[in-house]
């Protein structure tokens, strides 16, 4: 493979890799890594353990520079992979050289929601990792992956693996554009429980302790609930809103908040705001990141020049939390 | 003593021995220029300081966020602590990792 993508120094490189055989992942993984290894940058391989098993026995004794991560745990959703790849960043990173990861997703087993919001994350890659001196390459198994995946994965990177070179995705979508494409938010439904009068911090703080304790939520995940949909309202009211209207309801294992503002937003939160965690000083989107941590999902959408926020939280039958 | 805060949802007071703040009801948006206020008023103090969160009602993540840069901005070896702190803000401070704030000291909890 021509690995050389551009010298250190050029910002966030992003390419996929289909491959259908162990030779074919080895045959862009290998080289990737050696290279990688030889130059003292650091590499790490976020792939599945079989994948690892395979690069670390062709790598032989050099397996042992090699940074590796099980895929499915290095970042259970989107917002976690994203906090996951600037954390092995900022913690390898050598001054002057670039890092290198392949960074597989795991698409097995998930729901259509959850395949929707990784293929968004892919894209949105490309804006959070901007400035990162990083080269990724996020292999694809067309074994397994359905088509539609495989066909997204042309989509949200800018080039491809294709045997020793690497080539250009003619079917590349900005970002900002693939996101533009998040489908409308149905109502919600005609049985949901509606905050009644003003929607003031502390009614709103109210509503959602009721309707968390009405879902058999208690301590601290109802207290987490609170926190979440107090930040939601703060980021409708950043953005121009003069009030809000919030519902909630239940679905098997989630309980829903939806806030939807009053008056027309005066700024709209870019399609990748509170996806990095905080920093040092405090940030615009650090609550929107702090949801985007607590929620199961977070949809936001412009109605009408109105802002809506969408939250879907864990339920009490989330064995996880018990 | 006067509370060095007192507003329909909040109430911040000076407290001695050991020297810091016991901060009671709620700290949301409208809250935080007067938690930073209080803050200020026991920036001055020497040695180790505690906040006393044991009858907070509610805090916001920018309220939390006020705690940290405190604890951050006091001088090496003296050290803030936390007292009382809900379950869930110490889940939020490690989440956003304030958990390795130096300076920072998470007391003991209480049920929430």
């Amino acid at each position: 493979m021509a690995t050389d993508s551009g010298t250190s120094g050029a910002g966030f490189v992003h390419h996929a890799s289909l491959y259908d055989s162990d030779e074919a992942f080895l045959a862009m993984a290998l080289p990737f890594a050696e290279e990688g290894l030889e130059a003292g940058e650091p590499v790490l391989a976020a792939t599945t353990p079989a994948n690892i098993e395979l690069l670390r026995d062709a790598l032989g004794a050099r397996a042992h520079g090699l940074d590796t991560a099980e895929t499915a745990y290095f970042g259970r959703r989107p917002v976690e992979r994203v906090s996951s790849f600037l954390r092995y960043v900022n913690r390898r990173e050598v001054p002057g050289r670039r890092t290198r990861i392949i960074a597989e997703p795991l698409w097995a087993g998930r729901s259509a929601r959850q395949i929707a919001e990784w293929k968004r994350m892919e894209s949105g890659l490309n804006v959070l990792l901007a400035d990162a001196d990083l080269w990724m390459i996020c292999p694809y198994d067309t074994r397994t992956v359905p088509e539609d995946v495989a066909a997204a994965a042309r989509a949200t990177h800018p080039g491809h693996v294709a045997g020793a070179e690497i080539l250009p995705c003619a079917a590349y979508v900005d970002p900002d554009a693939y996101a533009a494409a998040d489908a409308p938010l149905p109502p919600p439904p005609p049985g949901a429980d509606r905050l009644d009068g003003p929607a003031t911090p502390a009614a709103v703080r109210a509503f959602v302790r009721g309707s968390a304790a009405a879902a058999g939520l208690a301590g601290t995940r109802l207290a987490m609930a609170e926190i979440v949909v107090n930040e939601a309202l703060a980021c409708l009211f950043d953005h121009g809103a003069t009030g809000a209207r919030v519902c909630a309801w239940e679905q098997p294992g989630i309980v829903a908040w939806d806030l939807s503002a009053t008056g027309p937003a005066t700024s709209v939160p870019a399609a990748w705001a509170g996806f990095a965690p905080p920093g040092e000083r405090a940030g615009p989107f650090d609550g929107l990141w702090l949801i985007r941590s607590l929620c199961e999902s977070v949809e936001i959408r412009t109605v009408d020049a109105r802002l809506r926020l969408r939250l879907r939280y864990s339920g009490k039958n989330d064995a996880e939390r018990i | 003593m006067e509370p060095l805060v007192r507003t329909a949802e909040l109430c911040v007071v000076r407290t001695r021995r050991p020297d810091g703040l016991r901060i009671e009801g709620v700290v949301d948006a409208q809250g935080h220029q007067h938690l930073r206020a209080a803050l200020k008023a026991v920036e001055q103090v020497d040695g180790d300081i505690q906040l006393d969160l044991s009858r907070l009602e509610f805090l916001d993540l920018g309220g939390l966020r006020l705690l940290m840069a405190f604890a951050r901005s006091r001088a090496a070896g003296s050290q803030v602590e936390l007292v009382g702190l809900a379950p869930h803000l110490r889940e939020v401070i490690s989440l956003v990792g304030w958990d390795e704030t130096p300076g920072l000291r998470l007391g003991g909890g209480h049920g929430n």
